[in-house]
């Protein structure tokens, strides 16, 4: 269980990887990863290729960052979904929402 | 830290003095020999303790009771009981808090050492003891209280949280229950399984009759548990049934409610949900599903799979025009099946969940006009037996038939709505 961030300068982007079960239990770290990183400057992708499952708080996590990005579905991008997760996020039609890679 | 008041006459001191400033507490000192007493209240005296002695360990286990000290020196060999009992009993009323036990004894074998911390000592001096160490080790004895009294109070103010979720998950289950459910028409009618994770889930089902004698339904499931899925629920609830009895139609409920709840609910707050409408005539069906799992429809021609098309309520200002409710002709005999996301995710002792172990076997073999709940909830037990629930898990199955509807309200002027036009 854990949140990793990664800055690429040059990209202009800033990539947040979450690895084991993205639950509740992550609020603090997730929040922590992207809380001052200047949203005008740079672009979000979350990297769940290591997150083995997806509740329903960590949908709200993904809220919170895409408000912090500005409500742009082009700012936050979410990639590696395994078949589980990929299912969680096209129940709640977050393709709406986010880039989904 | 040294407090010459106290040394002068460690005996005069009053018990309430031990939280006087600049002192280290109170400390207990046993000994049979009044002038190892002396000699060892003299240097704690100079070291910031207060001290009170006992001569014997009914005298120690007595003061202890009255005075609680802070930390105990204790002899070993004296007359009536000794040091190692005197230890048990004051371990014993000292309860869960720590009260470190040195014992300072002219023993000098294992055995009798070993003795002296299977009778709760904290640790042992030999005798004679300079006085580097003993004051080194009331320095280490004093570490070990100073974090089980941290861990203590972190304990208490833990419990006591505990204690209050709990009164807020009552409170919260209250509200919906009085406030929320109790509105409900046609529950009987409904096959229904509910299984909370916690006191009160985040699940709602609202039901209310429309003005043509047709049935609303919302299935749904708030992000997050106890008084904030609560509070949300209210004016959901509200709305629901106000503007059902109304007749008011089904995109204008959903925009109600998502409006509502884009308003007071923060963003990481949601409530995916199902919203169907049974005609009144038992001809129709609308539905919309906004962030919920499939549902179901078992009619004569086969499965028929209802997916989201929408996103949750309150997560957008105003819903987009391409989500707007749909409708299905029905015919005699079709069954709907709705259930909240923890149905799905029940795992198994191996991990498995239930949506990919067994789930679909239970919807195969769904007969027509036939009820799946008893099915579907045994092989859900089957799958799930020996683990914890992790989630809430809810389900409902709906005979699509006018036995659910009511008689269409004729008494009023206009012509009763169907909450669709």
């Amino acid at each position: 269980m854990s949140v990793m961030r990664r800055v690429d300068e040059q990209k202009s982007q800033v990539t947040i990887a979450i690895d084991g079960r993205f639950d509740f239990a992550q609020h603090k770290a997730f929040r922590d990863a992207y809380r001052e990183v200047d949203a005008k400057q740079m672009k979000f992708v979350v990297d769940l290729s290591g997150a083995s499952y997806l509740d329903s708080s960590a949908l709200g996590m993904l809220l919170l960052l895409r408000d912090y990005a500005g409500g742009d579905a082009t700012r936050v991008t979410i990639t590696g979904c395994s078949e589980d997760v990929r299912r969680v996020l096209k129940i709640a039609n977050f393709e709406k929402l986010f880039q989904l890679d | 830290m040294s407090n010459p008041n106290s040394s002068a006459n460690p005996n005069s001191v009053p018990a309430t003095s031990a939280a006087a400033s600049g002192t280290r507490g109170c400390a207990l000192v046993v000994d049979d020999e009044p002038s190892n007493r002396r000699f060892l209240s003299l240097m704690l005296g100079n070291e910031g303790f207060h001290t009170i002695e006992a001569e014997d360990g009914e005298q120690a286990v007595e003061l202890f009771a009255q005075r609680r000290p802070d930390i105990v020196f204790m002899d070993v060999m004296m007359s009536g009981i000794d040091g190692f009992e005197a230890t048990r009993q004051i371990k014993t009323l000292a309860g869960l808090t720590f009260v470190p036990v040195i014992f300072l004894t002219a023993l000098t074998e294992e055995q009798s050492l070993m003795r002296c911390i299977q009778a709760g000592g904290d640790d042992f001096l030999s005798k004679p003891f300079s006085f580097m160490v003993l004051k080194a080790r009331i320095l280490a004895m004093e570490r070990v209280r100073d974090l089980q009294r941290t861990v203590a109070a972190k304990q208490q103010a833990l419990s006591l949280l505990l204690e209050q979720e709990h009164e807020e998950q009552e409170l919260a289950e209250r509200l919906l229950s009085r406030a929320v459910m109790n509105r409900n028409v046609a529950m009987e009618r409904l096959c229904r399984m509910q299984r909370p994770a916690s006191v009160f889930n985040g699940d709602l089902v609202l039901t209310q009759h429309l003005p043509d004698g047709g049935l609303r339904l919302l299935v749904g499931d708030f992000t997050g548990h106890g008084l904030a899925a609560a509070i949300g629920a209210l004016p959901v609830a509200d709305a629901f049934h106000a503007m059902t009895r109304k007749g008011v139609n089904d995109a204008r409920v959903l925009a109600e409610i998502n409006h509502k709840l884009y308003q007071i609910l923060p963003a990481d707050r949601f409530l995916a949900a199902c919203l169907v409408s049974l005609s009144g005539d038992g001809e129709e069906l609308r539905w919309w599903n906004g962030g919920m799992p499939s549902m179901w429809m078992r009619r004569a021609d086969g499965l028929h799979e209802i997916s989201a098309h929408a996103l949750p309520l309150g997560i957008l200002p105003e819903l987009p025009a391409c989500e707007a409710p749909r409708r299905i002709r029905l015919h005699s005999g079709d069954r709907l099946l709705m259930m909240t996301d923890g149905l799905l995710e029940a795992s198994n002792a191996q991990g498995e969940m239930f949506v990919n172990a067994g789930f679909y076997d239970v919807l195969r073999h769904w007969q027509f006009g036939e009820a799946v709940l008893p099915t579907l909830v045994a092989a859900l037990n089957a799958h799930s037996a020996d683990t914890e629930q992790n989630d809430d898990i809810g389900v409902v199955e709906i005979p699509l038939d006018t036995t659910l509807c009511t008689v269409p309200v004729l008494d009023q002027e206009f012509i009763p709505r169907d909450g669709w036009h």
